[in-house]
């Protein structure tokens, strides 16, 4: 089939007087005599019309899809129809989220309050399993020389999760942007728990000084975080050296006209920053 | 932060707001099947809307009907992208068999009808081979070539057989029974001018694929055939949209089907 409007010089939208010049101006005879035949009639002219817009938006979508040169499609169709017109993939996007629709106004920048230091310190070992619910901030009160050898904790180190890996217990499509960012040393084992369910929503761990952007549902959250340097697993997280602390504020995910809005976090002490953690116990996490 | 101001569309908005995009997805490919001829009869509508109703989208129905319209590239293209996606392999067949049936609801294949469905084979990796299998599973015959409706060979070959079957359809035979397979532009006016209870012999022998005259026993076989490509069970794992889809088509030929045993 060919395309008729652009071999006229003419298209779609044309009124039937304009196209009815452009036909009288072919210089093709038998091109001419075609048009006639097609435009002349209005029944005609409509079917054309639909499979002229079908076709035009099949080339489109086959360019835009990396189907242009597969099995059911005809070379000569593509010669007439695609005007090279490409729409970039946008479902991978969109649903990996990558702040796709992060405008500047959109994210609330939250910088993190550390008391005490989060404190990767290895030498501290505490004595019982009851200590790993101490308060992160006191611990790293402790000198360093204060070494008690582990005696309860004898689980073995598992392996470390990657950077990135996440669990989502949520049934609702993520859909507003949140970066964490982290200052290097050690990992961190991040939770998301709903605000009003109180059931965890997201699990994330990340590794120390790297940042990673995911996507979250509306509504609103609190975060929890586990961090230490060695992981023994989702039970134990980081042993008895895990400091558990939680963020004083809790995170709106919120749409309006211009999008979703989100934050980025960044996990580390920042002079003047607007978010305030505390520590909390094992059995708080 | 890697910040690309791009907005969202609507669609894509509503796309997002999914637990499981394909339902929306698939809905906008039904409809841009459905509306590629550039006209929507009243059957085709509540199809649709039974369709959308069915994954709890009536609200947006009307909204992707618009979208389709309009021939509306990005919504199409990312329903195409996340059929792609979900229908991979063997739900690709499936897919196929429910869109097939869309594009021959009213009973004749469109040429732009005949394009989607080749584009969407394409999508899916299915083979022209395996294309025309399905087709003839449906129609009894293998998927025509597209119709140059560029060419006056086309439109003066139409009003031949115009002239001849209206003829012949007042005998209530010949063989206007090729319209499932191609389109003839007297197809559109007999769903609009021409009383539909008139037609309603011809069209259950349309909806079946079988000539006119067709014995009890060749309208048996083909609804047989027919009933078990479009059982809705078959459709589950498509999700609701699809069983729908399925579903309308599987009434649309039990109603043939119950016409011509009861009055034939």
């Amino acid at each position: 089939m060919r395309n008729l409007y652009k071999r006229l010089n003419s298209n779609r939208w044309a009124p039937q007087e304009t196209l009815k010049e452009s036909i009288n101006n072919c210089r093709d005879k038998s091109l001419q005599q075609d048009a006639e035949c097609v435009f002349s009639n209005p029944k005609s002219r409509k079917l054309y019309d639909h499979t002229h817009a079908a076709l035009t938006g099949i080339s489109q979508l086959r360019n835009g899809l990396g189907l242009t040169h597969k099995e059911l499609w005809d070379d000569q169709l593509n010669a007439e129809f695609n005007d090279g017109k490409t729409l970039p993939l946008r479902f991978h996007r969109l649903t990996k989220g990558n702040s796709i629709n992060l405008g500047i106004k959109q994210v609330v920048i939250m910088l993190l309050i550390v008391f005490g230091g989060i404190a990767f310190i290895p030498q501290v070992n505490t004595s019982d399993s009851t200590s790993r619910s101490t308060p992160a901030a006191q611990i790293s009160k402790y000198p360093p020389q204060i070494q008690v050898p582990i005696k309860t904790f004898n689980e073995p180190v598992a392996t470390t999760p990657a950077h990135g890996g996440i669990l989502r217990y949520h049934a609702v499509e993520a859909v507003a942007p949140l970066e964490i960012k982290t200052s290097s040393g050690g990992y961190y084992f991040i939770k998301l728990v709903n605000a009003t369910t109180g059931q965890d929503a997201v699990e994330l761990f990340i590794h120390g000084g790297r940042t990673i952007e995911i996507d979250m549902p509306l509504g609103s959250y609190i975060m929890k975080y586990a961090s230490g340097q060695t992981w023994y697993g989702r039970e134990h997280f980081f042993g008895p050296n895990t400091s558990y602390s939680k963020a004083s504020s809790s995170f709106h995910f919120t749409k309006d006209y211009s999008g979703y809005s989100g934050y980025t976090v960044t996990l580390y002490k920042v002079t003047n920053g607007n978010l305030q953690t505390k520590s909390i116990s094992a059995s708080q996490f | 932060m890697t910040a690309s101001t791009q907005k969202r569309s609507k669609f894509e908005e509503l796309i997002l707001q999914q637990q499981d995009p394909s339902g929306l997805a698939v809905l906008m490919v039904l409809s841009w099947i459905s509306t590629s001829d550039g006209h929507i009869d009243e059957r085709e509508k509540q199809a649709l809307l039974s369709i959308a109703k069915s994954g709890g989208h009536t609200q947006c129905a009307a909204f992707i009907l618009k979208l389709a319209l309009q021939v509306n590239i990005p919504a199409i293209q990312l329903a195409c992208e996340i059929i792609r996606v979900r229908f991979a392999g063997e739900k690709a067949d499936l897919f196929m068999e429910m869109a097939i049936g869309i594009a021959i609801a009213d009973r004749h294949l469109y040429p732009a009808e005949n394009h989607i469905l080749r584009l969407l084979g394409d999508l899916l990796g299915i083979s022209k081979i395996r294309l025309n299998y399905l087709f003839s599973e449906i129609t009894g015959k293998p998927l025509p070539d597209a119709p140059d409706v560029s060419s006056r060979q086309y439109w003066e070959s139409k009003k031949n057989t115009n002239k001849g079957t209206t003829h012949e359809q007042s005998n209530s035979s010949g063989q206007s029974s090729e319209n499932a397979g191609s389109h003839s532009s007297q197809g559109r006016s007999k769903s609009t001018a021409r009383p539909r209870k008139a037609n309603r012999y011809e069209e259950a022998h349309d909806t079946l694929g079988i000539p006119r005259g067709a014995t009890k026993q060749e309208i048996k076989t083909a609804y047989r055939r027919l009933a078990k490509v479009h059982h809705p069970d078959r459709f589950h794992s498509l999700g609701k949209e699809a069983v729908e889809a399925a579903h309308t088509t599987f009434t649309r030929i039990q109603d043939a089907y119950s016409y011509l045993t009861s009055y034939a």
